[in-house]
């Protein structure tokens, strides 16, 4: 489960349990539909570190989820609100295609909805438009950095690689230096002396 | 598809490549063996990742022997061993496939669709009767697409959805046996989607040149020219491409992985990302063989 030898120390069990429980944390599937089954996930991975590491330990991630905490005025949003809890995206959009006054609130719902349906781009647009009518709302703005930074875990690996650049990581690193030996220079001192 | 799934070949260790290379032969000789030599003209790489994620999810490997092909007669080659997998492979390449070109001929009257459609039309039947809720759910989803197409639908979420939901049909027998349904199916309509934008980014100036549909420039409004609408969307398809396919990895992450973890990983993290940044910088061409 953890991905660990047999005869791996203590120290490479933790490794492998923090880099497992980062990977599966509540916050990296927090407008996944698969929350449940990483949370499952996590539950696994945590059995197995209990059962391989002798000493009981601390930290491990809170449960997610936090709609339903805003104040909605109408009936009609908390309802929204607890079907999208409930998991039932289809009846929320068709409640919230019912509704005719459409404030920051229902907005935000949407955004919710479209991004729980894999529509990232109306997503992005609705939860926009929400924090455009109510710039001070913290769970609409919450919403919207939420949907931008989604992909920011992804890329890790690839910027990693080092394939991306346009140029080799050592021309950068001349560069920088002499760079660098240009700024000394002007300041009075120079620390590669041959230019 | 359209030759956008590979792996980063750079990153990729020496025995992945050769493994993804057999699995990719795999599929070309279990597509000969179903279907007839002539389907064998249109393989497509893309559905090498199927028949690798079906191997690595089942429970039992048929692993990889030494063989030799037409391609390469006298020197033997690992080529992976006849199994589910490969199977399962050739007939969604053969599907899909079949199925792209009569989008073709419909959309482009394009001649090499239409001489295309008439060499793969026997092997088309044959995977029909094989895997009928595949084929079913294709062609419905395709006609589906090209209605939208017509009435010119100018919102990305919309038209790649029904792409994304064609790539669920066509993961769905994968994960039958499988406990990984649910995140396969989640896993296929965030590459689908990633597939559909990805190709409409990258042959925009094609499209608008010729006049065909493209969902990026009609949302963007049709003003000026393919070169400002590239500039322009540029940030909105990369927000979309990278959120698909973080979701994507995520889901993968949830799969019960048995084997071939590296070469998937390179894969799912490295060649698409890859993919989409070139798309992103417009220096993407049309991969190599796609069909």
């Amino acid at each position: 489960m953890l991905g660990v030898s047999e005869d791996a120390t203590q120290e490479e069990i933790r490794a492998a349990y923090r880099e497992l429980v980062k990977k599966y944390h509540p916050d990296q599937y927090a407008n996944n539909p698969l929350s449940d089954l990483a949370q499952e996930k996590l539950k696994e991975i945590n059995l197995a570190y209990d059962m391989l590491a002798d000493k009981s330990h601390n930290g491990r991630g809170p449960s997610g989820g936090a709609y339903g905490a805003g104040a909605g005025p109408g009936m009609e949003f908390a309802q929204i609100r607890d079907m999208i809890v409930r998991g039932n995206i289809q009846g929320a959009e068709s409640a919230l295609n019912a509704i005719q006054g459409r404030n920051a609130e229902w907005h935000y719902l949407y955004g919710v909805v479209c991004l729980r349906k894999g529509w990232y781009d109306q997503a992005r647009e609705h939860m926009q438009k929400a924090v455009r009518m109510e710039p001070n709302n913290v769970e609409y703005r919450a919403g919207l950095n939420n949907i931008n930074s989604m992909s920011f875990g992804y890329g890790r690996s690839y910027q990693r690689s080092g394939m991306q650049g346009d140029s080799g990581g050592l021309c950068n690193i001349c560069a920088t230096l002499w760079c660098a030996d240009c700024c000394c220079e002007c300041m009075g001192g120079d620390f590669i002396p041959c230019c | 598809m359209f030759g956008y799934v590979q792996p980063l070949r750079p990153e990729l260790r020496v025995r992945d490549m050769a493994l993804y290379r057999a699995f990719y032969c795999g599929q070309c000789k279990a597509v000969s063996r179903r279907y007839g030599a002539i389907a064998r003209g249109f393989l497509s790489y893309d559905t090498a990742l199927l028949g690798l994620l079906s191997a690595a999810l089942s429970v039992q490997d048929a692993g990889v022997r030494n063989e030799r092909c037409i391609a390469s007669p006298i020197k033997k080659k690992p080529v992976a061993r006849p199994c589910a997998a490969t199977e399962f492979a050739a007939d969604a390449n053969v599907i899909l496939a079949y199925n792209k070109l009569r989008d073709d001929w419909r959309d482009e009257r394009s001649k090499k669709a239409a001489a295309g459609r008439v060499f793969l039309s026997r092997a088309y039947r044959r995977a029909r009767r094989a895997r009928p809720d595949m084929a079913g759910a294709v062609e419905t989803l395709m006609e589906e697409l090209a209605v939208l197409e017509r009435a010119g639908c100018p919102r990305m979420d919309e038209a790649a959805d029904v792409f994304a939901r064609m790539m669920q049909a066509v993961f769905a027998e994968l994960g039958a046996e499988s406990g990984d349904a649910r995140a396969l199916s989640w896993m296929a309509y965030n590459l689908g989607k990633w597939v559909y934008l990805t190709d409409a980014f990258d042959d925009l100036e094609k499209d608008v040149a010729r006049g065909c549909y493209n969902v990026i420039w009609l949302q963007y409004g049709r003003e000026g020219d393919a070169a400002a609408c590239r500039r322009e969307m540029r940030e909105a398809v990369g927000f979309n491409l990278k959120t698909s396919l973080s979701q994507c990895a995520a889901a993968y992450e949830l799969l019960n992985v048995r084997r071939y973890k590296e070469l998937l990983d390179n894969i799912i993290y490295l060649g698409l990302m890859d993919r989409t940044e070139r798309v992103l910088k417009g220096e993407s061409k049309q991969a190599d063989g796609s069909i």
